[in-house]
């Protein structure tokens, strides 16, 4: 159990928004009820078309991807996306919503659409989409605009607000103290990293968007690291992601200064791999005699 | 039918057969009974690598369904199907199947055409097979860069005419196997292949108003509609071709 503003988390594995589509797809591999949360798809207040493809791109020990955030809009996941969460919900496992917009209206107007909606728990402020143009990761790259937006968004959201930050900026700290200082209850980082695949064969870029977000097991270095950073220069609860995969990641989140640790391109790899890590971390409790993760939560100095 | 992989099976399934059947490409059968059992023409499966750095499965499409295994056919085009051929009978992978939601075959048709251009030829066997099977009497027209592939075990379903033509001219035809296909005789055309060749049946197709379905390909991440990577051009929208697909309607995608 871990807590996060004021709300239990069953268990410190989470999964990423985009990556898990609203859990229902993930349903048949693993027993939903064990995780902590699930965070949903991005969701826009209108719908989003998304960018043009190829969206995905391989590279070594990494994902880049160029989705654009296509969703059908707040009023079709409501409709169609939020009955199977509550279900879930029931089980005790909390519903993140991730938030995408391009202006601080947008982000605000998203949010109103949950307004009297029950069956989740948190937004997540998504910040640091890199595949947006207007909004998405440049209001996540200006601590100016990251406060403003999160003060806009903390003013009508109806539950407790999870900030998630690019980790394309020069001072990751200087965005999380943003973000504090806006209002914000928890933060999750990392976002991906911007990247590109060139096809030296088409000599053009393989992604349509030509640039992507680049995730996976390779990021997984760069996001401990500001996991570890951020922890020290705030009191917000960290939900630490990029490339975690195994038990043996989630763990160094953990000690990294994470509080829960979100699973994302881990689940194209291996469908289980949620609950598997969550299976890992059990027994690695048992092994050391740790009985809560707060035990080794930031032991990093 | 949408396929949001609800039907789908994530097995480890065992190797029976691995090997190449022309320069670059390989067939491979695994055993899998309960994919055998619901799997139908035109699906695809995600092949499990777990290999390290090559993080995503890789779809390829069903080439055909026997008892209790599946057979898939493919191209050795990068790491990760470089890695693949080199497995061996007897060792395990991992798959998700069956995937998409495979050609749908129109009640009461009499006769079909099914084209296919090089590596799109393997997923058009096993339609090729029920069709013979539902007796719809189909003509197969393949067109390749030059050696053909699977030729003869077209051939050898007895069901219709099998025409070839390859750009080097060295079997058949020479030029592209659209040159050769006349879409009027036929109540479905069926087909998969590069894109070009899929446009330009599309057309004739269209200009004969003859229904066509095709096959698509896209670089996809989770096979199962989540991550909404594998999208194409449908209409006015985009449509992941896990779930969607891979089979549209040709009118919808290329004209």
């Amino acid at each position: 159990m871990v807590n996060i503003a004021g709300i239990t988390l069953k268990s410190p594995i989470v999964t990423a928004s985009g990556t898990f589509g609203s859990g229902q797809e993930y349903a048949k591999f693993n027993d939903l009820s064990r995780l902590g949360a699930i965070t949903v798809k991005g969701v826009s207040h209108e719908p989003w078309q998304g960018n043009p493809p190829p969206r995905i791109a391989e590279t070594h020990g990494g994902i880049l991807n160029a989705v654009g955030l296509q969703n059908p809009g707040a009023k079709a996941f409501i409709k169609n996306d939020l009955p199977f969460l509550r279900t879930i919900a029931e089980k005790g496992v909390k519903v993140i919503v991730n938030l995408c917009g391009r202006t601080v209206e947008d982000y605000v107007a998203v949010a109103r659409d949950f307004e009297g909606v029950d069956g989740i728990h948190f937004f997540e402020l998504n910040i640091s989409c890199p595949n947006v143009k207007a909004g998405g990761m440049a209001m996540g790259t200006d601590p100016k605009a990251a406060e403003e937006v999160t003060r806009a968004v903390k003013k009508v959201a109806s539950v407790p607000l999870i900030v998630k930050l690019s980790p394309n900026v020069t001072d990751i700290t200087a965005i999380a103290k943003a973000a504090e200082a806006g209002g914000a209850d928890a933060l999750c980082l990392i976002n991906t990293l911007l990247g590109m695949k060139i096809d030296i064969h088409k000599k053009k870029p393989v992604l349509g968007n030509k640039i992507g977000g680049l995730s996976g097991p390779a990021i997984k270095p760069v996001a401990v690291r500001m996991v570890y950073q951020v922890s020290k220069v705030t009191s917000l609860p960290i939900i630490g992601t990029g490339g975690a995969s195994t038990w043996e990641d989630a763990i160094e989140f953990i000690m990294a200064g994470a509080t829960a640790v979100s699973v994302g391109t881990a689940n194209f790899t291996n469908p289980k791999a949620t609950t598997e890590m969550l299976d890992g971390i059990i027994d690695y409790m048992q092994r050391e005699n740790i009985k809560n993760l707060d035990e080794i939560k930031g032991i990093i100095v | 039918m949408e396929n949001d992989g609800s039907l789908s099976f994530w097995l480890k399934v065992s190797i029976r057969d691995n090997h190449c059947i022309s320069p670059d490409i390989f067939s491979v059968k695994v055993a899998a009974p309960d994919v055998a059992k619901s799997a139908k023409s035109g699906q695809f499966i995600m092949v499990y690598l777990d290999k390290g750095e090559l993080l995503l499965p890789r779809p390829i499409s069903i080439h055909d369904i026997n008892d209790n295994e599946i057979e898939i056919i493919y191209q050795v085009v990068g790491k990760g199907t470089l890695v693949l051929s080199q497995m061996q009978s007897g060792q395990e992978i991992k798959i998700l199947a069956p995937l998409g939601n495979g050609f749908t075959i129109p009640a009461n048709a009499k006769k079909a055409a099914i084209v296919g251009g090089g590596i799109g030829t393997p997923p058009l066997y096993h339609l090729a097979k029920t069709l013979a099977s539902l007796s719809i009497a189909t003509d197969v027209y393949l067109g390749f860069r030059s050696a053909p592939i699977l030729a003869e075990k077209f051939r050898a379903l007895k069901n219709g005419e099998v025409h070839i033509a390859t750009e080097d001219g060295s079997h058949g035809h020479r030029g592209f196997v659209t040159d050769i296909f006349e879409p009027q005789n036929y109540e479905q055309i069926f087909a998969c292949g590069p894109e070009p060749m899929l446009h330009a049946v599309s057309a004739l197709a269209a200009r004969a108003a003859i229904p066509c379905q095709v096959s698509m390909e896209q670089r996809m991440a989770c096979g199962i509609g989540t991550c909404v990577g594998c999208v194409i051009r449908v209409g006015e929208q985009y449509a992941r071709v896990c779930c969607e697909g891979p089979v549209f309607d040709a009118k919808e995608v290329f004209l």
